[in-house]
Protein backbone atom coordinates (compact mmCIF):
# COMPACT_ATOMS: atom_id res chain seq x y z
CA UNK A 1 0.00 0.00 0.00
CA UNK A 2 2.67 2.43 0.75
CA UNK A 3 4.78 1.50 -2.36
CA UNK A 4 1.56 2.13 -4.51
CA UNK A 5 1.07 5.53 -2.51
CA UNK A 6 4.70 6.22 -3.26
CA UNK A 7 4.53 5.64 -6.71
CA UNK A 8 1.23 7.93 -7.40
CA UNK A 9 2.40 10.48 -5.23
CA UNK A 10 5.89 10.69 -7.08
CA UNK A 11 4.03 9.97 -10.63
CA UNK A 12 1.81 13.16 -9.90
CA UNK A 13 4.54 15.56 -8.14
CA UNK A 14 6.51 14.85 -11.47
CA UNK A 15 4.06 15.45 -13.45
CA UNK A 16 3.25 18.96 -12.02
CA UNK A 17 6.95 19.51 -12.01
CA UNK A 18 6.92 18.84 -15.36
CA UNK A 19 4.65 21.54 -15.56
CA UNK A 20 5.12 24.67 -13.46
CA UNK A 21 8.40 24.46 -15.11
CA UNK A 22 7.05 24.40 -18.51
CA UNK A 23 8.91 20.96 -19.32
CA UNK A 24 7.81 17.78 -20.57
CA UNK A 25 7.86 14.38 -17.84
CA UNK A 26 11.01 12.96 -19.40
CA UNK A 27 11.42 9.03 -18.04
CA UNK A 28 14.99 7.52 -17.86
CA UNK A 29 16.33 5.42 -20.38
CA UNK A 30 16.80 2.11 -18.05
CA UNK A 31 18.37 -0.43 -18.53
CA UNK A 32 17.10 -3.97 -18.15
CA UNK A 33 13.65 -3.46 -18.29
CA UNK A 34 12.73 -6.68 -19.55
CA UNK A 35 14.06 -8.29 -16.89
CA UNK A 36 11.77 -6.85 -14.48
CA UNK A 37 8.89 -8.14 -17.07
CA UNK A 38 10.32 -11.18 -16.55
CA UNK A 39 10.41 -11.30 -12.45
CA UNK A 40 6.81 -9.89 -12.44
CA UNK A 41 5.84 -13.11 -14.33
CA UNK A 42 7.27 -15.75 -12.69
CA UNK A 43 5.91 -14.07 -9.65
CA UNK A 44 2.57 -13.86 -11.14
CA UNK A 45 3.03 -17.20 -11.72
CA UNK A 46 3.87 -18.62 -8.44
CA UNK A 47 1.35 -16.31 -6.11
CA UNK A 48 -1.63 -15.31 -8.08
CA UNK A 49 -2.00 -17.72 -11.62
CA UNK A 50 -4.55 -20.23 -9.56
CA UNK A 51 -3.49 -23.22 -11.68
CA UNK A 52 -0.22 -22.69 -10.67
CA UNK A 53 0.55 -21.41 -7.13
CA UNK A 54 -1.54 -24.71 -5.78
CA UNK A 55 0.13 -26.69 -7.71
CA UNK A 56 3.75 -26.01 -7.67
CA UNK A 57 5.69 -27.42 -4.85
CA UNK A 58 6.78 -24.83 -2.42
CA UNK A 59 10.24 -25.25 -2.52
CA UNK A 60 10.34 -24.63 -6.57
CA UNK A 61 7.93 -21.16 -5.37
CA UNK A 62 10.50 -20.47 -2.67
CA UNK A 63 13.54 -20.69 -5.40
CA UNK A 64 11.24 -18.66 -8.25
CA UNK A 65 10.81 -15.95 -5.97
CA UNK A 66 14.10 -15.39 -4.80
CA UNK A 67 15.41 -15.76 -8.18
CA UNK A 68 13.11 -13.35 -9.06
CA UNK A 69 14.38 -10.61 -6.55
CA UNK A 70 17.61 -10.93 -7.34
CA UNK A 71 17.00 -10.54 -11.02
CA UNK A 72 15.41 -7.36 -9.77
CA UNK A 73 18.42 -6.37 -8.12
CA UNK A 74 20.35 -6.69 -11.05
CA UNK A 75 17.79 -4.11 -12.94
CA UNK A 76 18.30 -1.74 -9.81
CA UNK A 77 22.10 -1.89 -10.00
CA UNK A 78 22.18 -1.38 -13.68
CA UNK A 79 20.15 1.81 -13.53
CA UNK A 80 21.98 2.79 -10.06
CA UNK A 81 23.26 6.11 -11.77
CA UNK A 82 19.75 7.26 -12.20
CA UNK A 83 18.19 9.58 -9.15
CA UNK A 84 16.26 7.08 -6.75
CA UNK A 85 17.58 3.76 -7.72
CA UNK A 86 20.11 3.44 -4.48
CA UNK A 87 17.38 3.50 -2.44
CA UNK A 88 15.48 1.04 -4.24
CA UNK A 89 17.87 -1.09 -4.88
CA UNK A 90 19.39 -1.42 -1.16
CA UNK A 91 15.36 -1.36 0.03
CA UNK A 92 14.82 -4.36 -2.40
CA UNK A 93 18.85 -6.02 -1.39
CA UNK A 94 17.13 -5.90 2.67
CA UNK A 95 13.45 -7.37 1.21
CA UNK A 96 15.71 -9.65 -0.57
CA UNK A 97 18.15 -10.85 2.52
CA UNK A 98 15.56 -11.60 5.00
CA UNK A 99 13.81 -13.52 2.57
CA UNK A 100 16.42 -15.68 1.27
CA UNK A 101 17.76 -15.95 5.40
CA UNK A 102 14.38 -17.50 5.70
CA UNK A 103 13.61 -20.06 3.22
CA UNK A 104 12.69 -17.65 0.72
CA UNK A 105 9.13 -16.12 2.38
CA UNK A 106 8.83 -12.80 3.90
CA UNK A 107 8.73 -13.35 7.56
CA UNK A 108 5.44 -12.01 9.52
CA UNK A 109 5.21 -12.34 13.21
CA UNK A 110 2.17 -14.58 14.93
CA UNK A 111 1.32 -11.14 16.15
CA UNK A 112 1.07 -9.20 13.35
CA UNK A 113 -0.71 -11.79 11.31
CA UNK A 114 -3.37 -11.42 14.35
CA UNK A 115 -3.70 -7.40 14.11
CA UNK A 116 -3.92 -7.58 10.49
CA UNK A 117 -7.13 -9.88 10.75
CA UNK A 118 -8.18 -9.77 13.81
CA UNK A 119 -11.40 -11.72 12.85
CA UNK A 120 -9.27 -14.59 11.15
CA UNK A 121 -11.28 -17.99 11.59
CA UNK A 122 -9.07 -20.45 13.85
CA UNK A 123 -7.19 -22.53 12.24
CA UNK A 124 -6.73 -20.82 9.13
CA UNK A 125 -3.19 -19.67 9.17
CA UNK A 126 -0.64 -21.56 11.12
CA UNK A 127 3.17 -20.93 12.63
CA UNK A 128 5.80 -22.20 10.42
CA UNK A 129 3.64 -21.99 7.57
CA UNK A 130 2.92 -19.98 4.58
CA UNK A 131 0.54 -17.79 4.70
CA UNK A 132 -2.50 -18.49 2.16
CA UNK A 133 -0.84 -18.61 -1.40
CA UNK A 134 1.48 -15.16 -0.27
CA UNK A 135 5.01 -14.08 -0.43
CA UNK A 136 4.49 -14.61 3.95
CA UNK A 137 5.65 -17.25 6.16
CA UNK A 138 4.55 -17.11 9.75
CA UNK A 139 7.81 -17.04 12.00
CA UNK A 140 8.04 -16.05 15.32
CA UNK A 141 10.25 -12.83 16.44
CA UNK A 142 12.33 -15.30 18.01
CA UNK A 143 12.76 -17.58 15.04
CA UNK A 144 13.07 -15.07 12.49
CA UNK A 145 17.07 -14.30 10.90
CA UNK A 146 17.02 -10.49 11.26
CA UNK A 147 13.89 -10.28 12.57
CA UNK A 148 14.24 -6.31 12.46
CA UNK A 149 13.82 -6.75 8.35
CA UNK A 150 10.86 -8.45 8.10
CA UNK A 151 6.89 -7.41 8.16
CA UNK A 152 7.03 -5.70 11.54
CA UNK A 153 5.82 -2.00 10.70
CA UNK A 154 2.08 -1.42 10.89
CA UNK A 155 -0.02 1.21 9.24
CA UNK A 156 -2.37 2.90 11.83
CA UNK A 157 -4.43 0.83 13.68
CA UNK A 158 -7.48 3.59 12.48
CA UNK A 159 -7.42 2.69 9.21
CA UNK A 160 -9.51 -0.53 8.47
CA UNK A 161 -7.06 -1.36 5.92
CA UNK A 162 -4.49 -2.48 7.81
CA UNK A 163 -0.76 -3.38 6.53
CA UNK A 164 1.78 -4.08 7.33
CA UNK A 165 5.88 -3.32 6.03
CA UNK A 166 9.05 -4.12 6.17
CA UNK A 167 12.54 -1.48 6.23
CA UNK A 168 13.07 -2.31 2.71
CA UNK A 169 9.29 -1.36 1.90
CA UNK A 170 10.23 2.15 3.30
CA UNK A 171 13.24 2.11 1.42
CA UNK A 172 11.69 1.19 -1.71
CA UNK A 173 8.71 3.97 -1.11
CA UNK A 174 11.18 6.64 -0.80
CA UNK A 175 13.49 5.49 -4.15
CA UNK A 176 10.13 5.09 -6.17
CA UNK A 177 8.56 8.54 -5.01
CA UNK A 178 12.30 10.30 -6.27
CA UNK A 179 12.43 8.48 -9.25
CA UNK A 180 8.95 9.42 -10.52
CA UNK A 181 9.72 13.33 -9.28
CA UNK A 182 12.74 13.53 -10.62
CA UNK A 183 11.62 12.57 -13.97
CA UNK A 184 9.76 15.73 -14.19
CA UNK A 185 12.41 18.37 -13.01
CA UNK A 186 15.77 19.14 -14.48
CA UNK A 187 17.56 16.83 -11.92
CA UNK A 188 17.87 14.06 -14.81
CA UNK A 189 19.60 16.83 -17.10
CA UNK A 190 22.75 16.32 -15.80
CA UNK A 191 22.64 12.49 -15.40
CA UNK A 192 21.82 12.35 -18.92
CA UNK A 193 24.26 14.59 -20.10
CA UNK A 194 26.99 12.47 -18.22
CA UNK A 195 25.35 9.16 -19.25
CA UNK A 196 25.69 10.36 -23.03
CA UNK A 197 29.00 12.52 -22.56
CA UNK A 198 27.25 15.51 -24.17
CA UNK A 199 29.10 18.73 -23.18
CA UNK A 200 27.49 21.59 -21.57
CA UNK A 201 27.86 24.31 -24.10
CA UNK A 202 28.07 23.58 -27.88
CA UNK A 203 31.03 23.12 -29.72
CA UNK A 204 32.26 25.84 -31.88
CA UNK A 205 34.43 25.88 -34.65
CA UNK A 206 38.11 26.98 -35.09
CA UNK B 1 0.93 13.89 -33.16
CA UNK B 2 3.05 10.77 -33.58
CA UNK B 3 6.10 12.54 -31.43
CA UNK B 4 3.89 12.83 -29.19
CA UNK B 5 2.10 9.49 -28.97
CA UNK B 6 6.02 8.25 -28.91
CA UNK B 7 6.91 10.38 -26.05
CA UNK B 8 3.44 8.86 -24.03
CA UNK B 9 4.26 5.69 -24.96
CA UNK B 10 7.84 6.34 -23.21
CA UNK B 11 6.22 7.76 -19.97
CA UNK B 12 3.41 4.47 -19.49
CA UNK B 13 6.55 2.21 -20.10
CA UNK B 14 8.75 4.08 -17.15
CA UNK B 15 5.81 4.01 -14.65
CA UNK B 16 4.68 0.43 -15.40
CA UNK B 17 8.77 -0.67 -15.50
CA UNK B 18 8.60 0.82 -11.39
CA UNK B 19 5.24 0.00 -10.86
CA UNK B 20 5.99 -3.93 -11.91
CA UNK B 21 9.71 -3.43 -9.59
CA UNK B 22 7.46 -2.04 -6.57
CA UNK B 23 5.43 -4.89 -6.85
CA UNK B 24 7.89 -7.80 -7.52
CA UNK B 25 10.16 -5.99 -4.52
CA UNK B 26 8.28 -8.58 -1.68
CA UNK B 27 6.06 -5.98 0.00
CA UNK B 28 3.29 -8.23 1.25
CA UNK B 29 0.75 -4.77 -0.20
CA UNK B 30 2.26 -4.19 -2.86
CA UNK B 31 0.20 -6.33 -4.93
CA UNK B 32 -3.27 -4.84 -3.82
CA UNK B 33 -3.59 -6.53 -0.96
CA UNK B 34 -1.59 -10.04 -0.82
CA UNK B 35 -1.81 -10.93 2.53
CA UNK B 36 -6.02 -10.30 2.32
CA UNK B 37 -6.27 -11.71 -0.72
CA UNK B 38 -4.29 -14.94 0.47
CA UNK B 39 -6.40 -14.94 3.21
CA UNK B 40 -9.93 -14.58 2.09
CA UNK B 41 -9.02 -17.71 0.09
CA UNK B 42 -9.77 -19.18 3.67
CA UNK B 43 -13.25 -18.12 3.76
CA UNK B 44 -12.90 -14.62 5.88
Amino acid sequence: MILLVAVAGGLLSGLLRAQFGKRKYSPFPLRLTWVVLGAFAAQWVIFTLPVTRSFLPETVIRWIFVLSQFALLLFGWANRKYPGFWPLTIGLFLNFLVISLNGGLMPITPETVQWLRPDAAEGSWQVGERLGYGKDIVLPRGETILWFLSDQFRSFSRFSYRVAFSPGDVLIAIGAFWLLWASGGSAQKATLQEKNHEPDQPRTSE
Amino acid sequence: MKKLSSSNVRVVTFVLTIVLFVLGSGAPEAGGGVIMRSLAIFGF
